[in-house]
């Protein structure tokens, strides 16, 4: 017998395993071919690029939960690396093969490729969340359970001006600590509570790294950890100028108000509240590492890890995988800010900044579904109440729906939605001013994070690249914006031509913002 | 074709079926077909190009027109391309008498925002020919919202500004759409704001725009600031605590709540 086998010639065995290979692969792909397309079952698939550990696990958990309440309705999960998701998904959405749902952000997601391949979901939202009967939040709009009532820039397009994603999560930033080495620096465990007391750690370690001889950064900071909270600073101390200044009498300026107002010599960098916006960023910014901007995010959570800093800041999707890393104990809390009582930076502060950005989890309904009426059902249960709060419990994301609730481990991270907004938002990151962004942070932060030169030398040498790059960044804006208006003017004039009501509606929106729009641009071309 | 046999009633019937299905073909391809609409309204313009082009209809000329303005690549060709569509449009007498000044009004667009550097006065010019030829007709109201924007927003001195806000009230123009009507009330709200704060047209204009009722998610919330504000700035107190108690009770996740909020603990007594 044994000799038998051995008779087979090898090249025929490899044959059979193949075509028994295929004749699996064929069966699966024809068993799951007729499930979707079986009268009797509705297949939805959703995608994202969410792999932490948590996450796509609840989500099975809730495919399951909503096939058990609509037994005719399957619920598939493709989970992708976010690094290959952009391409992954123009090819999904071009060869029409895109799942019902999919996670929308990344690069290269343009206004055309929303509004040809994602169906609005403006009209929906206005509905109760029937998934929330008998909760307090039954009543009330879909749109109004979210945090953020569907505002954040990430799910509504201002100009297209229509929702179009949902999603599960607020990404909120706070203070990392090194507690063991905190210990061994300050001698107590008495996180920082106040502005002050931050500045006084970061003194003290560096003092103490000197003395010791040993590596101690008072903050690890890349350009991923550093912008939002340099932002923070900044804006910080600009918030009492929405209430001081009539501006456009709507309580609410933006970057490009700002900059008009410097253009015309009302704002300078040199003055109240742009420069006490300015050192605010330089107390604490002259405490990260040199080059830090240039810096990638994993050399300096690696930095962090290892030990060799004592505190760094970022978001609460990297709490779990620093618990996991991190040797020491590990200490989280609010990352002081000024307030009203700082004897130093307390100028233009009114209170904490709001958190209400929707960021993470956002789906958006693809317009290649076939079962569109079910997959927005899906969505609605997913941001129940209930089920954000069992979501949230899992992935240990801030979650996005009003009452859900937020799990232990991340209480630290609860949301602050009631914080004071402010106006300046040029140093979260590139923007359409990425000229001066790039003119005051880029080229110049030597200077403006130097622990020994005054912020007048950064401010002379900022002067003349400044004015180029404002220029530069005003006509690049006024250029898109216009090119937006032709846009919509070709589609309202259109519109107008619609016999059925349906559409008259949706002109009459467009109409108004475009007026809008209109308005904003010819008052920047009023400057010019 | 007809018998003299034939009761009159049934010759008319015959008559009027004849012209009928004559006429029918023409009635059932005037309007834009569904798929047309969608492909403007998903940015697929070269598609809706394609679709529109089966029909010679004004409707469908004046679609074309359109698109020529927005497909893909964007050239000076296919601006003038449309601009003499849309002139021949306007000057068909064919033209049907609803889209003719819609011809106008898109002409003068073009001069507004689809051509660079555009002189400013052709541009008023433009939609002063289409006011002045249709006063009363949708076009010609929208028209006039525009050529209110473009002198008040004309660059001049501080002073030079605010005197145009006094010489355009002096206009009476025809608004009976509803559409018209929000446009021109939020400009002179918006050219008041950042000319004449402190006129008290500021706040007559935002609450007739407001009044209107404005559709965008956060106009109405934007107008009902601006009316409080500008209640506060002159002393009115009571409008300006029920627009800022309204703007509570109407937007539960607005971001501007504290500071809003915070203007009501300082109105209190």
């Amino acid at each position: 017998m044994k000799l038998a086998w051995r008779r087979i010639p090898t090249g025929l065995l490899g044959l059979v395993m193949l075509a028994a290979l295929y004749g699996i692969a064929t069966l699966r792909i024809t068993r799951q071919s007729y499930q979707e397309h079986s009268g009797d079952t509705v297949t939805i698939r959703f995608a994202h690029w969410n792999l932490e550990t948590g996450v796509r696990e609840v989500y099975d958990e809730l495919a399951a939960a909503y096939t058990d309440l609509h037994p005719h309705v399957r619920v598939e999960q493709i989970a992708i690396p976010s690094r290959v998701f952009p391409a992954w998904l123009r090819t999904q959405l071009i060869g029409g093969t895109a799942p019902d749902l999919i996670t929308l952000g990344g690069q290269g997601i343009t206004d055309e490729l929303i509004a040809r391949h994602f169906l609005p979901l403006s009209s929906a939202v206005e509905s109760p969340n029937p998934y929330n009967r008998g909760t307090p939040l039954e009543a009330m709009s879909w749109r109004d359970t979210f945090i953020d009532g569907l505002t954040s820039h990430h799910i509504f397009n201002e100009r297209l001006q229509e929702v179009y994603s949902i999603g599960l999560g607020v990404p909120t930033f706070r203070a990392y600590y090194n507690l063991d080495l905190f210990r061994e620096i300050m001698g107590h465990e008495r996180l920082p509570a106040t502005f002050g007391e931050l500045l006084t750690l970061c003194e003290r370690t560096a003092e103490w790294s000197r003395a010791q001889r040993r590596t101690a950064l008072p903050i690890a900071a890349s350009s991923h950890h550093a912008l939002p909270l340099l932002h923070a600073l900044a804006a910080v101390r600009t918030q009492s100028h929405l209430i001081d200044q009539p501006g456009r009498g709507l309580l609410m300026l933006t970057d490009e108000d700002l900059m008009i107002d410097v253009l015309r010599g009302r704002l300078s960098w040199r003055e109240p509240p742009l420069s006490d916006a300015l050192t605010a960023m330089q107390a604490v910014g002259r405490w990260f590492p040199p080059g830090f901007l240039q810096a990638q995010r994993e050399d300096m959570t690696f930095q962090f890890v290892q030990g060799r800093a004592v505190m760094m800041t970022t978001g609460s999707f990297d709490l779990r995988s620093l618990r996991t890393q991190a040797p020491f104990r590990l200490a989280v809390g609010p990352i002081p800010m000024p307030d009203s009582a700082d004897p130093d930076f307390s100028r233009g502060v009114l209170g904490a900044l709001p958190e209400v950005a929707v960021g993470s989890g956002r789906f958006a309904l693809t317009r290649g579904s076939r079962h569109p009426a079910t997959a927005l059902d899906f969505l609605r249960f997913l941001s129940s109440v209930e089920n954000n709060s069992r979501f949230a419990a899992s992935s240990e994301w801030i979650p996005a729906v009003v009452g859900a609730r937020v799990p232990d481990a991340v209480q630290a991270f609860t949301p602050n939605p009631d914080g004071f907004p402010a106006p300046l938002n040029l140093f979260a990151g590139l923007g359409p001013f990425a000229d001066v962004f790039r003119t005051m942070l880029n080229q110049h932060s030597d200077l403006l994070f130097s622990r020994t030169r005054p912020l007048e030398a950064y401010l002379d040498a900022v002067a003349s690249d400044f004015t180029p790059a404002l220029n530069a960044d005003l006509e690049r804006m006024a250029r898109n914006r216009r090119a937006n208006l032709r846009r919509i003017d070709t589609i309202v004039g259109i519109l107008e031509l619609a016999p059925a009501a349906e559409w008259a509606d949706r002109s009459t929106i467009l109409r108004q913002s475009q007026l809008g729009q209109e308005i904003s641009q010819s008052w920047l071309e009023y400057h010019q | 074709m007809f018998s003299y046999d034939l009761p009159v009633a049934a010759k008319s019937l015959a008559l009027i079926t004849l012209l009928a299905s004559s006429v029918a073909p023409a009635l059932l391809s005037a309007h834009l077909s569904p798929d047309a609409l969608e492909a403007v309204q998903q940015l697929r313009f070269n598609d809706a190009a394609a679709m529109v082009a089966t029909e010679q209809n004004d409707e469908h000329r004046l679609a074309a027109a359109l698109l020529l303005l927005s497909r893909q690549p964007r050239t000076r060709t296919n601006i003038n391309s449309a601009q003499a569509a849309l002139q021949d449009l306007a000057a068909d007498p064919n033209t049907s008498p609803e889209l003719r000044p819609w011809a106008l009004y898109h002409l003068a667009r073009i001069l507004h925002w689809h051509l660079d550097h555009t002189p400013r006065a052709a541009t008023l010019a433009a939609y002063q020919r289409l006011i002045d030829r249709y006063p009363i007709h949708p076009a010609a109201q929208l028209a006039q919202s525009r050529r209110l924007l473009l002198a008040l927003f004309a660059p001049a001195a501080a002073e030079e500004s605010k005197a145009r806000l006094a010489q355009f009230e002096k206009e009476a123009p025809v608004l009976t759409t509803r559409d018209a009507r929000y446009a021109y009330h939020y400009v002179f709200s918006e050219a008041y704001q950042r000319f004449s704060p402190e006129a008290p047209e500021l706040a007559e204009h935002t609450r007739r725009a407001l009044a209107i009722a404005p559709m965008t998610p956060t106009k109405r919330a934007d107008l009902l600031i601006r009316l409080a504000e500008s209640a506060r700035a002159r002393g009115d107190v009571p409008t300006a605590r029920t627009s800022y108690e309204e703007f509570l009770q109407s937007y539960p996740r607005q971001v501007r709540r504290p500071l809003v909020k915070k203007r009501l603990e300082e109105l209190s007594p």
